[in-house]
């Protein structure tokens, strides 16, 4: 596991979804207040991009098929998908949001 | 929240079944459930067999509502590839074609819909209908040859089917009667955008062409026209879809052009339930029955008969949503499909997007839209809500939708 710099933290506002790279891993960087959160870019269900998807508090929606995921914990909240988002921790330090990937 | 005796059965194995059987597990019902289903694989999505399935992009895994495993776990008996032969209500059982009886406390109906079909064109070698992975194998299987292939029906899976085969090199031809594309479903401007997108795309587009016969040979297959006649290698055809209320017709449920259920799935038999592509649904948003065709109501129309099955009654009456993916356009439609009120237009973000707004009585009830994903979660929590919306700012792209439906 490794701690990998993706975004300057200015870069995302609140309510905000952003992608980036992580040593070969495609994230999706959410801030809820002044949390990030990091998860899996792509939905379970047919592998569309949720960085278009729509953030309500905590929890992600799919843009295509309206799936929905706890961006927390990567939980299934809504079909169609069924299979559970990989999440990664996030730290920001100097301005700057990392992920740590394994 | 399941007593002993209790056997919930759902007859058919479709992505409605799948879905159901899942709400039923995910809704803590622990007792016995069986899904019986005519075709061998385990319930799918069927929205990728005229696109990534079809043209090779995507494997029959992916489709899967759930993988084998799961329906181990969760202890679900599958009696797939067995077609039932009746369902016997008195006695409260189905009873399968090779004769096994499936007793049930409560039957839920997802038996889907199968091809409209030509009397004079059945299936064969060079006669193609697309409504399962076994139809979209052969049929991938002309495409690869790039093939000369003619499509009869500019309906979506005729549409979608061409875009997907002139990507693969092959030529096409689309025959259909009606004098534009896809009119039961769309706006005259929807259906005019998609003439000039598949002619930009090279597929030749004939409209009031009545098919007289087809003719298959071991090489090629004769279509005769009014107008004359056309030589292809392969035709598909794509002219609507029946529902399978056949079974349900004979035991003597109500069925007029799919088996007819309130706002909570239920038949006139308060053990039998009806969902999906072969129900045709209470809606008090529209004070009909109407029967819906698509991957959203097989989804949520199942998992709200689920539901029903378990507790108490829980209506579903959400709005109407579907889309068509074709070449590198994305087209949505949520709401109703006509109007006598004002149809109100959006430029999107791009020359290549653009939104109709079907709007009465100052409320947003309908909207068409091409390349506009984005914003289209907006314009159905805009119908849905049925908020005040003033028709100038729906057309002015400089006001978000996002705004608007906050209210």
């Amino acid at each position: 596991m490794s701690w990998h710099p993706v975004l300057e933290a200015a870069k995302l506002g609140d309510g905000e979804i952003a992608q980036a790279e992580a040593a070969g891993e495609s994230v999706a960087l959410y801030r809820v207040g002044d949390t990030v959160y990091a998860t899996q870019e792509l939905c379970t269900h047919a592998y569309v991009s949720l960085v278009d998807g729509y953030l309500e508090g905590t929890s992600v929606e799919c843009p295509v098929h309206q799936a929905r995921f706890d961006i927390t914990t990567g939980k299934v909240l809504d079909p169609p998908a069924n299979c559970d988002l990989k999440t990664y921790p996030v730290k920001i330090e100097n301005g700057t949001i990392y992920v740590e990937v394994p | 929240m399941s007593a002993a005796g209790d056997a919930l059965v759902i007859l058919g194995g479709g992505q409605a079944g799948g879905r159901a059987a899942e709400a039923l597990r995910g809704a803590g019902y622990k007792g016995r459930l069986a899904i019986i289903g005519e075709e061998t694989m385990l319930p799918y999505e069927r929205p990728p067999l005229s696109k990534d399935l079809l043209a090779g992009r995507s494997s029959c895994d992916a489709l899967l509502v759930r993988g084998t495993d799961w329906y181990d776990h969760e202890k679900i008996a599958l009696h797939l590839g067995q077609p039932a032969s009746e369902i016997d209500r008195q006695a409260a059982r189905i009873i399968l074609a090779d004769g096994t009886r499936i007793p049930y406390s409560a039957l839920l109906m997802a038996t889907g819909a199968r091809p409209r079909q030509l009397p004079f064109a059945p299936p064969g070698d060079r006669i193609h209908y697309l409504r399962t992975t076994d139809d979209c194998f052969r049929l991938r299987e002309a495409l690869q040859a790039r093939c000369h292939l003619a499509i009869i029906g500019a309906g979506f899976i005729g549409l979608e089917v061409a875009a997907t085969a002139r990507k693969l090199g092959c030529t096409v031809t689309v025959l259909e009667v009606a004098p534009a594309p896809l009119m039961r479903a769309v706006m005259p401007e929807i259906g005019g955008f998609f003439t000039g997108l598949h002619r930009g795309h090279g597929v030749e587009l004939r409209y009031g062409v009545r098919v007289h016969d087809i003719d298959a040979g071991d090489e090629t297959v004769h279509i005769q026209t009014a107008e004359g006649s056309l030589t292809a290698h392969h035709v598909l055809v794509g002219i609507g879809i029946l529902p399978n209320d056949e079974l349900a017709a004979a035991s003597g449920l109500a069925v007029e052009d799919g088996i007819l259920v309130d706002d909570c799935a239920r038949t006139n038999d308060g053990a039998v339930f009806a969902a999906g592509d072969v129900a045709r649904r209470e809606s008090p948003r529209y004070g009909r029955h109407i029967r819906f065709e698509s991957w959203h109501n097989a989804q949520n129309h199942a998992i709200a008969a689920a539901r029903n099955m378990l507790g108490p009654p829980t209506p579903y009456d959400e709005v109407p949503w579907f889309w068509s993916d074709q070449y590198d356009v994305n087209f949505q439609s949520a709401g109703a499909t006509q109007s006598d009120g004002e149809t109100v237009r959006r430029p999107g973000a791009s020359d290549n997007s653009f939104a109709l707004f079907l709007v009465e009585e100052q409320r947003l009830i309908g909207v068409q839209a091409i390349n506009f994903q984005r914003d289209m979660r907006w314009a159905r929590r805009l119908i849905e809500t049925g908020v005040e919306v003033a028709p100038e700012r729906l057309a002015d792209p400089a006001v978000k939708l996002q705004e608007l439906a906050k209210g």
